[in-house]
């Protein structure tokens, strides 16, 4: 998946038979769970090179992303988590606006409860640029939207002309 | 209850920090880029909620700002739905302001807690950051003290509610007139 496309991305049925086969794969490779409608249920695509895994809004947003977790490299564990390495976190708003980038040198990701974890470095970003944190070692919690950093947490504030002038 | 008007005109400190920012701006294609004022937080854990937009920061808080900076135990700042202003912030534990008023004169706040909100109504902002928990602002010459201290600071005003003054010894060894300091000590 190209990161770089819009948030806004009706499942067409040519994608959905990319996602399928990367379902399908991704199954082969790194255990995917029960399957759930494509929009709600994270779809696991790529090899383990490539690893992208998107989050879709319930209905009536059912073909806005909502999350979009990516990584250099994917690798899974005996414990059933995956070790994602280049890690990139993106929330997306209802509207496709970007909501927050999370960028770490890798995290480990528990799909079974949708939690990330790393004692790394992280830093975060908001879609609007105006809000940067640093920290090290955190926890993303999936299902609340919820960010904790627990160690040497730095945030930037950046004044609104100062922002308009970066775009 | 006995209340007095301080007028420290901090906001020229904000219309100096604002006037730089335009100047930036105007100025950049000519001029080498400057540093532009903006705040810095740090603190050992922090957490910070999506779905409530509130950012919560634990132990030994630091805020460096163009205009004050600040200390706590924990910060909880409350950010509009889609950026671009934190309209809310509550400080507890431990809580120090340092801040520099428009004489240069060198301000410290403590208390128990600082409660920041900012909101437009109507049109018109209003900003308000309302120290209580024994506050306490400790200036060159004197101490005050009282039951809360709100700081409007769009106007600059000070109120302090049931307020009590100390001279510091060496301000009354050093002269005998009463120190005004910028004070509005009109009833």
């Amino acid at each position: 998946m190209n990161l770089h496309e819009p948030a806004s991305r009706p499942l067409t049925s040519r994608r959905w038979l990319v996602a399928t086969a990367g379902c399908l794969l991704g199954a082969c490779c790194l255990e995917v769970g029960t399957p759930r409608p494509a929009s709600a249920q994270p779809s696991l695509m790529g090899t383990a090179s490539n690893f992208t895994m998107s989050e879709y809004y319930d209905a009536p947003h059912e073909t806005q992303m909502k999350s979009l977790i990516s990584g250099t490299e994917a690798e899974p564990r005996a414990d059933g988590r995956l070790l994602v390495k280049g890690l990139r976190l993106e929330t997306f708003r209802e509207n496709g606006d970007l909501e927050m980038q999370i960028k770490a040198p890798q995290c480990i990701y528990d799909r079974a409860r949708r939690l990330a974890t790393s004692p790394d470095r992280l830093t975060v970003r908001s879609g609007d640029g105006r809000f940067v944190v640093e920290g090290v070692g955190f926890l993303w919690r999936q299902d609340a939207s919820t960010l904790m950093i627990s160690n040497r947490v730095h945030t930037i504030v950046y004044p609104i002309a100062s922002t308009l002038k970066k775009r | 209850m006995k209340q007095t008007f301080w007028v420290l005109a901090m906001i020229a400190l904000l219309a100096t920090a604002r006037a730089q920012i335009n100047t930036n701006t105007l100025t950049s294609s000519m001029a080498p880029a400057q540093p532009e004022p903006q705040t810095e937080i740090f603190s050992d854990e922090g957490e910070f909620s999506l779905k409530s937009h509130l950012a919560v920061y634990r132990g030994h808080v630091r805020v460096r700002d163009p205009q004050m900076n600040l200390t706590c135990d924990l910060l909880t700042a409350r950010l509009l739905e889609h950026g671009g202003q934190i309209t809310n912030i509550v400080a507890q534990g431990n809580v120090a302001v340092d801040f520099v008023d428009e004489n240069g004169q060198t301000n410290h706040a403590t208390g128990d807690k600082l409660v920041y909100s900012y909101q437009i109504e109507s049109g018109a902002t209003n900003e308000l950051a309302v120290l209580t928990g024994s506050p306490q602002l400790d200036r060159s010459r004197i101490i005050v003290t009282g039951d809360s201290m709100v700081w409007n600071r769009i106007t600059g005003l000070i109120r302090v509610n049931n307020q009590r003054m100390i001279l510091k010894p060496e301000a009354v060894g050093a002269t005998n007139s009463p120190p005004t300091n910028g004070i509005d000590r009109t009833p």
